[in-house]
């Protein structure tokens, strides 16, 4: 039985495996590409120097987008982009969406889908990325958010109901 | 109905976003990412620490004149520049001898 340290993963292994992942997790997050590599480079810092905290290696993922998503998170607080988890205000991040380099606004539908994404409540957006784009099982989603398993399905249920609102609603118009 | 226009939603983007990253991104962003490096900041300015402390140690054993390590230098009232003691009877002395008329 291994004491110390509790595993031999190492960082470079996680960057191998997750780099790709968080960066598109954080991106859908953080909507700009500059901010995605800030928030990334910052939330494999955090993974290097936690490395030892983490017990359970079934745990794996749900640790490393925690950590993501936690960083992402903080960074939206600190451009006071949104206030808290239930906050609606989503313009700020739209606007950013809209004014990014590394933003192809070739499809529109494509392009009104993301704005729909963007423009649901914190939470309901981490909890819909993680299981859309990512494929997380509700298990991990409910340790990546530190919510239940039956808080992240109705999330993701009533995220996937308002997308499709607000695409249909500006599609009418 | 809604269940249908949702369907055709989610089929039609087909998980597709907006979002691009720049030409062979992940092809060259591993050496960007550097996560030891921030560790090497903290031993370089540790090490520069002791090396620091490591140097003035030296020196102030080196130096014979530093007063906080030199204890055998005696600092007598007599070469201090107001000195305390009462010279009086040396006074007294030198008047006696000059009173003996040799």
């Amino acid at each position: 039985m291994r004491l110390w340290p509790p595993h031999s993963l190492t960082t470079e292994q996680l960057i191998e495996r997750y780099q790709q992942p968080l960066y598109w997790h954080i991106r859908r997050m953080v909507v700009t590409h500059e901010d995605a590599e800030d928030v990334l480079q910052e939330t494999f810092i955090q993974i290097h120097t936690h490395l030892s905290e983490l017990r359970d290696l079934t745990q794996e993922r749900a640790w490393v987008y925690r950590i993501a998503t936690n960083e992402a998170l903080q960074w939206l607080r600190s451009r006071h982009e949104f206030l808290s988890l239930e906050d609606e205000d989503a313009s700020p991040l739209i606007n950013n969406l809209l004014a990014d380099t590394y933003t192809d606004t070739g499809d529109a539908l494509v392009l009104l889908f993301q704005e729909a994404v963007l423009s649901l409540p914190t939470l309901q957006r981490t909890v819909f990325n993680l299981r859309y784009y990512d494929e997380l099982p509700y298990e991990e989603i409910a340790a990546v958010t530190g919510s239940s398993v039956s808080s992240a399905k109705t999330n993701y249920h009533y995220a996937k109901e308002k997308i499709s609102n607000y695409v249909t609603s500006k599609i009418s118009q | 109905m809604v269940n249908d226009k949702m369907v055709n939603i989610f089929e039609r983007v087909q998980k597709k976003t907006p979002y691009k990253v720049p030409e062979n991104y992940f092809a060259h962003s591993k050496s960007r990412l550097r996560p030891t490096s921030h560790r090497k900041w903290y031993w370089g300015i540790a090490a520069s620490l002791v090396l620091v402390a490591g140097i003035w140690s030296l020196v102030r054993i080196a130096s014979p004149s530093s007063p906080t390590t030199d204890t055998t230098v005696n600092y007598s009232p007599v070469y201090s520049a107001t000195p305390t003691e009462d010279w009086s009877d040396f006074a007294e002395a030198d008047l006696f001898l000059e009173n003996m008329n040799w």
